[in-house]
């Protein structure tokens, strides 16, 4: 397999994992970019692990993961976003519709990296936990242990915002 | 109890529409990894040279990965002709990304806007729709313009707006509220004046009426308040719709910003207005359709001379699912499309007449009749009848009274301001163009 042949038959997909991944479209392109960039230059590695797409994902995901401790430039770019900006700002103008249906959507954001990642892989990919934990690089048991506490997280905030939408409701 | 893993797949589901295209994505891909060849090579050859290379890598590597120009508009919201010669229409979303109390963030689109620009490029319209304003979200369920972004992203907020409207766009723009400041620090603060005295309810920090300079911090802080009730006029049709309001003041910060980029030549130099659209962290993105920016900017620049604030009509009062909104009344699709054909100056004129209290003394449509006891009329006379027309028979006459205003008789008497003042020459045109529409009624 070539590279060309690769990219045209799996980008799709790792831009559809890593938009699952980071929750924006140019955050995905940019990150994928960055991952293909580096499949490209050293493809005859690639090529010549047992499953080549596996290999990508891994460091889609490690790339994501990593996003954190890497430059200085990205952390502009990834992080200064609304959490640090907020921070001190107290309550927020908030709008106003407690059946948000999307509200999940931006819970992720506020998940660990490690623990999105895996509600990524187990409930968009749809993969089994030792593949997961393939992914991920980790043991099998920590695959369920950051599953349940994604979950857990994302289950309490959903109540948190919903009352705390009902109160901000009133202003306008 | 929630199914979460259920909500969790579907919400997954739902934003496939946010995967970018591949087809876009592998130019890219191609020309950095070329770019990465090249340092790899050389990054076995001598210190110096390895030093000039990492000096020149620093800045493309910012470049790339700030770059803020992205496809915000689904394919069948835009308009693919070129901008020349015709009408433009931008879609401006104004995002609060500062997140709930509790750190999680729901992105909510709290200031929407059509940035119109005729064909004659005389003026630019910023068009604010009110974001608490009830849209079907094409499976009839209501929702309100705010939460349509984040409900399906931008493509979903085209679509409501779209339907609203009936436009398609040339391209789009948001702003994440948080990055605001960081963006007018870099252009080293803006200029406007705030209408009604203010109190940000996140710093203390109070805004009185009058004109001032506004740093990063101050501007965000005054753009994210609703102004309270009891600080606006009762005779502001905006009078208890604090946000409604505070799109004005969206209004007035961006005509500032305009005026900025206008005078210090960003909007004609590629580099300096790349820099600013490249700027990191400032939640700043631009779609202008695969139109390079710089083209969009010269075309739109002329209009900037003139920018004038409108805001869309809100209709009823109407609840759902326990929440307050307005009905999205016909008048707004009416109002998008006097705009759209040359007669913003009279939509404009329109709302200048209602909101400086025009209508007050000259009554609805200009019908007059309110008393004025010690004036020779005994009341304000009409402003839609023969008489006023013969009277005032050119557009220069009724701008010149306008501009001085008039008292007439003997006090006390209700004496007309000297708009003059007030208003800016291109409000008193507009209101000249209203009032020449009333001749009919």
């Amino acid at each position: 397999m070539t590279y060309e042949e690769f990219a045209a038959a799996r980008l799709l997909s790792l831009l559809r994992y890593a938009t699952m991944l980071t929750g924006d479209s140019h955050l995905a392109g940019d990150l994928v970019q960055d991952v293909m960039v580096k499949v490209q230059v050293r493809w005859r590695r690639v090529a010549a692990a047992t499953v080549p797409e596996l290999y990508v994902r891994r460091m889609v995901t490690n790339a994501y993961l990593d996003w954190r401790r890497t430059g200085w430039w990205r952390l502009n770019v990834l992080w200064a976003r609304p959490e640090d900006a907020a921070s001190g700002h107290g309550s927020a103008d908030h709008a106003d519709q407690s059946a948000d249906r999307d509200q999940l959507w931006t819970l992720l954001r506020s998940l660990p990296h490690r623990q999105r990642a895996a509600l990524v892989l187990r409930y968009y990919e749809d993969l089994s936990d030792a593949d997961v934990a393939e992914v991920l690089d980790c043991a099998v048991g920590t695959v369920r242990s950051l599953i349940s506490r994604g979950l857990a997280a994302l289950r309490s905030s959903m109540v948190a915002d919903l009352q705390h939408e009902a109160m901000e409701a009133r202003k306008w | 109890m929630v199914d979460v893993e259920g909500e969790l797949r579907r919400t997954f589901q739902r934003h496939e529409h946010l995967v970018p295209d591949p087809a876009a994505l592998r130019p890219a891909i191609a020309a950095a990894a070329s770019r990465r060849r090249v340092h790899r090579r050389v990054l076995g050859a001598s210190g110096l040279a390895v030093l000039v290379l990492v000096a020149l890598a620093i800045p493309t590597g910012i470049r790339a990965w700030s770059g803020h120009t992205a496809s915000l508009l689904p394919l069948a919201s835009t308009n693919p002709a070129p901008l020349k010669g015709r009408p433009l229409n931008y879609l401006i979303a104004g995002l609060d990304d500062f997140g709930l109390a509790g750190g999680s963030t729901t992105d909510s689109a709290d200031t929407v806007m059509v940035a119109h620009v005729p064909a004659d490029r005389s003026r630019l319209y910023l068009i604010t729709i009110p974001r608490d304003t009830w849209v079907d979200d094409g499976s009839g369920k209501q929702l309100k313009l705010n939460r349509t972004y984040a409900a399906g992203g931008f493509a979903e907020l085209a679509r409501a707006v779209g339907g609203m409207t009936g436009l398609a766009f040339d391209g789009a723009a948001t702003i994440g509220l948080s990055g605001l400041s960081r963006l007018t620090d870099a252009i080293g603060g803006v200029d406007f004046c705030v209408d009604y005295p203010a109190t940000s309810s996140h710093t203390g920090q109070r805004f009185d009426a009058g004109c001032r300079h506004f740093t990063g911090a101050q501007a965000t802080d005054y753009l994210r308040e609703r102004i309270d009730i009891s600080d606006v006029p009762t005779t502001d049709p905006a009078n208890g719709f604090g946000a409604i309001i505070r799109d004005r003041h969206q209004v007035d910060y961006l005509r500032a910003v305009l005026t900025k980029l206008t005078a210090d030549s960003t909007l004609t130099d590629a580099t300096k207005l790349a820099r600013l659209l490249g700027m990191s962290g400032t939640g700043l993105v631009v779609d202008t359709h695969g139109v390079p920016p710089l083209e969009v900017a010269t075309e739109v620049r002329p209009a900037m001379r003139d920018v004038v604030g409108i805001g869309a009509p809100f209709g009823e009062i109407v609840n759902h699912d326990g929440f307050s909104g307005f009905a999205s009344p016909p008048e707004a699709a009416q109002l998008f499309a006097a705009v759209q054909t040359d007669q913003g100056p009279i939509v404009e004129g329109q709302q200048l007449y209602v909101r400086y209290g025009c209508i007050n003394c000259h009554g609805p449509n200009g019908l007059g009749g309110v008393p004025n006891p010690q004036s020779e009329d005994k009341s304000i006379p009409s402003l839609s009848g023969a008489d006023f027309f013969k009277e005032f028979d050119t557009d220069a006459k009724i701008a010149a009274v306008i501009e001085s205003g008039s008292v007439i008789g003997h006090a006390p008497i209700v004496s007309m301001p000297h708009w003059g003042g007030i208003l800016r020459p291109g409000q008193v045109a507009a209101l000249v163009a209203y009032i020449k529409t009333l001749r009919s009624s």
